[in-house]
C-alpha cells in the first residue's frame, strides 16, 4: 500500500455527563487506531451512538480528545497550536451533511467560498480571489456566474457542491465526509458521488467517507471500517467486507439494506432490541446484547481487536481467518 | 378484487398570495385494491406525500382541489363532509408518519394515544376493554413489557419503539387501509429493518399504501408501485414488472441512479439537469426537460397512460401508438 | 426529587441574599437624610442625634446592614421610622389588599386571555385574529398611568358610577354591604392592571398555540379521527399552555410589588402604595421590608410555575 497520510492510535474520547459528584461518561470513541493511505478512500459505518461523527471531530482537532494521538505525515497534530495547526488545519477539511446550515443565508456563495482563502492568506489579490473561485465553482459542477448568488437560490445538491466547492477552497490533502450525501434524492445523490469520485482522481484526494448507507459507502470506498457503540468492530478492504464478512454486526449490517431484487428476498438477519446507550457501556462485548451470536463468554470478556487474515481486523472471540461458515443462520 | 381507495385523474394545486393558480398534483389515477399493498416512489417535491394526505383530506390550508375524485369503496372522499371523514380517519382509513420523534404527543401517555382512535370511533367501549385493547396491540407490534409501557410517555422511547407505538396506534381499529409515509426513513439501519419485518407480518391484513423515497423499501414490501415525478404518475403497475422491465425513462433513470451493493468502480448513471419546482413545471410531459429519450414534441402535449403489459401502465409518448402521438408523427 | 427541592432552595436562598442585600444597599444610598424629613427645625441637635441614633443612623453602613441581617434571622424586620410600628405588622396590613387585586387580575386575565388567544391561533390569518392583534398591540404599549387616569375620568367623574380611590368607604360597613362596597373599588385598579396584562397572557397564548397546531401529533391527532374542538383542547391546549404559565407566574410574582403606580392613583392600600408612601418618607425599614416580600413572592412564583410546569410536561425532570 502507498504511504500513510493520517495514523490515528488508540484515539478515545469520554463525554462527561456527570452532575453532582456521579461518575457517567459517555464513551463516544474508545481506542480507535487505524492507518489512512494516500489517495485511498476509507469508508466508516455505524448506527446513532456508533462515534462515526465525533472520530471525525477528533481528527479534525474540533474537540479535544481524550487520550490517543493522532499523526499526519507523520508528524503529531493532536493538542498543536500555531501556525503549524493551520497548515494541518487546511490540509484536512470537512464536507457536512447539511451545506445549507454552514452557510450564511446574506452571503454571496461566492463570498462563502472566497472566505476561508482570504483569512488564510493563500491569495492577496482580490481579482486573482475571484478567479480561483470561480475555478472551483467549475470544478464542482457549477456555473462560475453563480458567484454573486445567495444560498437560497441552490437546490439541496448544488448546496453540497458549495459545501464541496468551499473544502477545496484551501487544496486540502485529506477530505472528511460526514453522511455528505445522506440527506440528497436518489438522483442527486448519484451526481454527488460521481463528483467525489472524479475530484479524487483530478485532485489526488484522500477520502474519509462516514455514512450509515451501506450501499453508499461500499460504493466509493477502498475500505471500510465498522464502528458500534464507539469502538472498531471490523476493518478490512471492501470486498473482504462482504465476501469474507467477519463480524456478526457487520453481517446484520450488510443483510439489512433495502434492495431492489425481482427474484426473491434475500435472507435478513433482524437484531434484537434497540441500541444501547453509550454511557457506561458494558464490560464484555459490546454486541453482546444484541448478537445473534452470542455466547457466554461474551458477556463477561471484552474482545481485542485482531488481525484475523491480512489487513482485515476483527473485534469478535469467535472470527477466524478464512471461513465466516460460522456466521450462517 | 374490490378497489379501497381510486384515485380518478386527481388534480390538486395551490393559489399563491397574488392569486396565481399553480398545479401540484396532475391527473393522478391509480387504485388501491383490497389486500394488496401499494408503494408510491419519487423523490422530494414529487408530491407522493400531498398524494397520501389527500386520502385522508388532511391537506394543509391553502390547497385547492382543481379536479377529478378520490373514490373510497366507491363513494366521492371529496364530497364527504366534515363529521364523514372523522368517522372514516383512524378507522377506516389511518396513517403512520416519518417522524417518530414528533409526531407523538409528548404530554400523554402512550396508551392514551394508542387507545385514543377506540374512544372516538366506539364511544361505548368501556376503558379496561380499551386497555386491554391496546396492551395486546402494543404486545402484537413487539413491544416488551406493554404493562409498563403502557403509562409511559413518549420520551421515554427510542426511535425504533415510538415507530412501533406509531403502527400499534394506526392498526387498534383494524382499519381496511394503512397508509404509511417513510415508516422507516429516519431510523438506523438495523432498526429499519426491524420495522420493515413487523411491516410485513402486518400487511397481510389489509391494504397498505407505502410512501417512500427507497426502491428497496417498495421492491421487499408492496405488491404494486406507482412512480411519481413532478405531481405525475408516470408509471404504475405490478412490482415485478416494473422493476424487471422499466419503460418510463425516468424510472429506468431512478433505478440506474442508486449504488446497489454491485454497482461499485462503475460511474453511476445520473439523470441531467435538475427537479422542477411547481413554478416551473413544463406544458406537456414534466420529465421531458431531463429526458434523454424526449423529442421537441414532448414539451407541448401532455402524454396519455399508456398500458404496456397486464398490469404495467406508462405516462409517456414513447409508448402510445394512438393518433395525436407526437412521436407517430 | 429530594435532591431537586434542596437544590431549588438553595438557590432560591441565594437570589433572595443577593437581592435584598443590593435593595439594602440602594436605598441607603439614596441622596437624602430621613432624619431631615421627620425632624422639625427648631429641634436642638441633641435631639436630632437621639433620632438618628434610635433609627440606628448613627453607625457606618456596614454595620447598619449587619444589624439589618441579624434581625432578619429572628424575623425582625425593624421599625418604620413614620409610623413607629413594627415593619411586619405594616406590611401585613397592606399585604390582604394587594393579594385581592392580584388574583381578581390574574383570574381574570387567565380566564379572557386564554380563550381568546386560542381562538385567534385557531383563525389566525383571518379577519377577527387581525383586529384581536391591533386590539393586543395597543393593550401591551398603553401607558398604565394614562389608563388608570382615563378610567378615574370616565367612571368615577364623568359617569360618577365608581368610587374615585380607597378601598371602602368610611366607616366600613358590616357583612355582604362591606364587601360589596369593596368590590366596587376594586373594579378600577383591576381594571387598569387588567388591561395591562391580559394582552401579554393573550399574547403568549395565541403564539405558542399556533406552533403547537403545526406539530406533527397534531396532524397525528386528526388522522385518528379526533373531532377538532378535542384536538385543541386534549391535544394542543396543554403543550401550549407552558409559555403561558411562565408568564403568568412572572406577572404575579412582579405584580406583588410593581403595582406601584395603580395602586398609589387609585389610593389604594396595599404594597405598591405602601412603596410609594415609603420612598417619599425616606422610610427605610419598610421599604427594605417591602423589597423582601417582593423578592420571597417572585421566588416563590417562580418555584410554583416550575413545578406546574414539570407536572404537565413530562419530558422535564425534577432531578438535580
Amino acid at each position: 500500500m502507498s504511504e500513510i497520510i493520517l495514523d490515528i492510535q488508540n484515539l478515545t474520547k469520554y463525554f462527561d455527563i456527570g452532575s453532582f459528584g456521579t461518575k457517567k461518561y459517555v464513551h463516544a470513541v474508545e481506542d480507535v487506531s487505524f492507518e489512512l493511505h494516500k489517495s485511498e478512500t476509507l469508508g466508516i459505518v455505524g448506527e446513532s451512538g456508533s462515534g462515526k461523527s465525533t472520530l471525525a471531530r477528533l481528527i479534525l482537532g474540533l474537540i479535544p480528545v481524550t487520550s490517543g494521538k493522532v499523526y499526519y505525515e507523520g508528524d503529531e497534530i493532536t493538542g498543536v497550536k500555531g501556525k503549524y495547526a493551520s497548515k494541518v488545519r487546511s490540509d484536512i477539511q470537512m464536507v457536512f451533511q447539511d451545506p445549507y446550515a454552514s452557510l450564511n443565508p446574506r452571503i454571496k456563495i461566492g463570498e462563502s467560498i472566497a472566505e476561508p482563502i482570504i483569512v488564510n492568506k493563500l491569495i492577496k489579490n482580490k481579482k486573482d480571489v475571484r478567479l480561483r473561485v470561480e475555478e472551483l465553482l467549475n470544478l464542482v459542477g457549477l456555473q462560475p456566474e453563480m458567484y454573486d448568488r445567495y444560498p437560497h437560490e441552490f437546490s439541496g445538491g448544488q448546496r453540497q457542491r458549495i459545501g464541496i466547492a468551499r473544502a477545496l477552497s484551501l487544496n486540502p490533502k485529506v477530505l472528511i465526509c460526514d453522511e455528505a450525501v445522506s440527506a440528497l434524492d436518489v438522483s442527486v445523490q448519484a451526481q454527488v458521488l460521481n463528483l467525489f469520485n472524479r475530484l479524487k482522481d483530478e485532485l489526488n484526494l484522500t477520502y474519509i467517507f462516514i455514512g450509515h448507507d451501506l450501499s453508499v459507502v461500499k460504493y466509493v470506498s477502498n475500505r471500510i471500517l465498522v464502528m458500534y457503540l464507539g469502538e472498531i468492530m471490523e476493518i478490512a478492504n471492501t470486498e473482504d467486507i462482504f465476501i469474507n464478512t467477519q463480524h456478526p454486526y457487520t453481517k446484520a449490517l450488510i443483510s439489512a439494506i433495502p434492495e431492489v431484487k425481482s427474484k426473491g428476498i434475500k435472507e435478513r438477519i433482524i437484531l434484537k432490541g434497540d441500541i444501547p446507550s453509550p454511557v457506561n457501556p458494558p464490560e464484555g462485548c459490546r454486541f453482546y446484547s444484541r448478537c445473534f451470536k452470542a455466547q457466554d463468554k461474551c458477556g463477561k470478556t471484552h474482545p481485542e481487536l485482531r488481525e484475523i487474515d491480512t489487513d482485515h481486523f476483527v473485534r469478535c472471540h469467535f472470527s477466524e481467518k478464512g471461513g465466516n461458515k460460522w456466521l450462517d443462520i | 378484487m374490490n378497489n379501497i381507495i381510486e384515485f380518478k385523474n386527481f388534480r390538486m394545486g395551490f393559489k399563491d398570495e397574488s392569486g396565481n393558480e399553480f398545479n401540484l398534483l396532475d391527473d393522478i389515477s391509480f387504485e388501491i385494491k383490497e389486500g394488496v399493498a401499494l408503494g408510491v416512489v419519487g423523490e422530494s417535491g414529487c408530491g407522493k406525500s400531498m398524494t397520501s394526505l389527500s386520502v385522508l383530506k388532511l391537506l394543509p390550508s391553502g390547497v385547492t382541489i382543481q379536479g377529478g375524485d378520490i373514490l373510497y369503496k366507491g363513494d366521492s372522499i371529496l364530497d364527504m363532509n366534515q363529521e364523514q371523514m372523522e368517522d372514516i380517519r383512524g378507522k377506516d382509513i389511518s396513517m403512520i408518519f416519518q417522524e417518530p420523534m414528533t409526531a407523538l404527543n409528548p404530554v400523554h401517555t402512550i396508551g392514551f394515544q394508542v387507545g385514543e382512535a377506540l374512544k372516538v370511533h366506539f364511544p361505548g367501549m368501556k376503558n379496561s376493554e380499551i386497555k386491554a385493547n391496546v396492551l395486546e396491540q402494543l404486545e402484537l407490534v413487539g413491544i416488551p413489557n406493554p404493562e409498563t409501557r403502557y403509562y409511559q410517555y413518549p420520551h421515554q422511547f427510542s426511535g425504533g419503539m415510538r415507530q412501533r407505538v406509531m403502527i400499534a396506534m394506526a392498526l387498534i381499529c383494524n382499519p381496511k387501509l394503512l397508509i404509511a409515509d417513510e415508516p422507516t426513513t429516519a431510523l438506523d439501519v438495523t432498526i429499519q429493518a426491524q420495522v420493515l419485518e413487523l411491516m410485513k407480518n402486518i400487511k397481510q391484513k389489509g391494504s397498505m399504501m407505502l410512501v417512500t423515497h427507497n426502491l428497496g423499501v417498495v421492491s421487499e414490501l408492496c405488491d404494486e408501485i406507482v412512480v411519481m415525478y413532478a405531481g405525475c404518475v408516470v408509471e404504475r403497475g405490478n412490482i415485478g414488472e416494473v422493476f424487471e422491465n422499466p419503460k418510463h425513462p425516468y424510472t429506468k433513470g431512478l433505478m440506474a441512479a442508486v449504488p446497489s451493493l454491485d454497482s461499485k468502480g462503475k460511474e453511476l448513471y445520473t439523470i441531467p439537469g435538475i427537479v422542477p419546482t411547481v413554478k416551473n413545471f413544463e406544458k406537456g410531459c414534466r420529465f421531458s426537460p431531463r429526458c434523454e429519450e424526449s423529442s421537441e414534441a414532448c414539451k407541448g402535449i401532455k402524454p396519455e397512460l399508456t398500458r404496456v403489459g397486464d398490469n404495467h401502465f406508462v405516462e409517456c409518448w414513447k409508448y402510445n401508438n394512438s393518433e395525436g402521438s407526437p412521436c407517430q408523427k | 426529587m429530594a435532591r431537586y427541592i434542596t437544590k431549588r432552595l438553595l438557590k432560591a436562598f441565594l437570589i433572595f441574599f443577593v437581592s435584598i442585600t443590593i435593595t439594602f444597599f440602594i436605598i441607603r444610598f439614596m441622596p437624602s437624610n430621613p432624619v431631615d424629613l421627620l425632624i422639625d427645625p427648631k429641634m436642638g441637635p441633641e435631639v436630632q442625634e437621639a433620632m438618628m441614633e434610635e433609627f440606628g443612623l448613627d453607625k457606618t453602613k456596614g454595620e447598619q446592614y449587619i444589624i439589618f441581617l441579624k434581625q432578619l434571622l429572628q424575623g425582625n424586620l425593624g421599625t418604620s421610622f413614620k409610623s413607629r410600628e413594627p415593619v411586619s405588622q405594616v406590611i401585613m396590613q397592606k399585604l390582604p389588599w394587594t393579594l385581592l387585586l392580584l388574583f381578581i387580575v390574574v383570574i381574570l386575565s387567565l380566564a379572557v386571555g386564554i380563550p381568546i388567544g386560542v381562538y385567534s391561533a385557531k383563525h389566525r390569518g383571518k379577519f377577527s385574529d387581525k383586529l384581536i392583534n391591533i386590539v393586543v398591540m395597543v393593550g401591551i404599549s398603553v401607558f398604565v398611568p394614562f389608563l388608570a387616569f382615563l378610567f378615574l375620568y370616565l367612571f368615577s367623574y364623568y359617569f360618577k358610577l365608581l368610587p374615585t380611590g380607597g378601598a371602602y368607604t368610611p366607616p366600613p360597613a358590616k357583612g355582604i354591604r362591606y364587601v360589596i362596597d369593596v368590590l366596587k373599588h376594586a373594579i378600577l385598579p383591576s381594571l387598569t392592571l387588567f388591561t395591562a396584562n391580559v394582552a401579554s397572557i393573550l399574547m403568549y397564548t395565541r403564539n405558542s398555540m399556533i406552533d403547537v397546531l403545526e406539530e406533527d401529533y397534531i396532524r397525528t391527532a386528526y388522522s385518528k379521527g379526533v373531532k377538532e374542538n378535542k384536538v385543541i383542547k386534549v391535544h394542543a391546549l396543554k403543550n401550549a399552555m407552558i409559555p403561558t404559565i411562565t408568564v403568568t407566574g412572572l406577572m404575579m410574582g412582579s405584580m406583588v410589588g410593581g403595582a406601584v403606580m395603580t395602586e398609589s392613583i387609585f389610593s389604594w392600600p396595599g404594597i405598591g402604595r405602601l412603596i410609594y408612601d415609603s420612598v417619599s418618607a425616606l422610610d427605610y425599614p419598610v421599604l427594605q421590608g417591602s423589597f423582601i416580600i417582593l423578592a420571597l413572592s417572585v421566588i416563590i412564583m417562580n418555584i410554583i410555575t416550575d413545578l406546574i410546569i414539570a407536572w404537565i410536561d413530562p419530558r422535564i425532570k425534577l432531578e438535580g
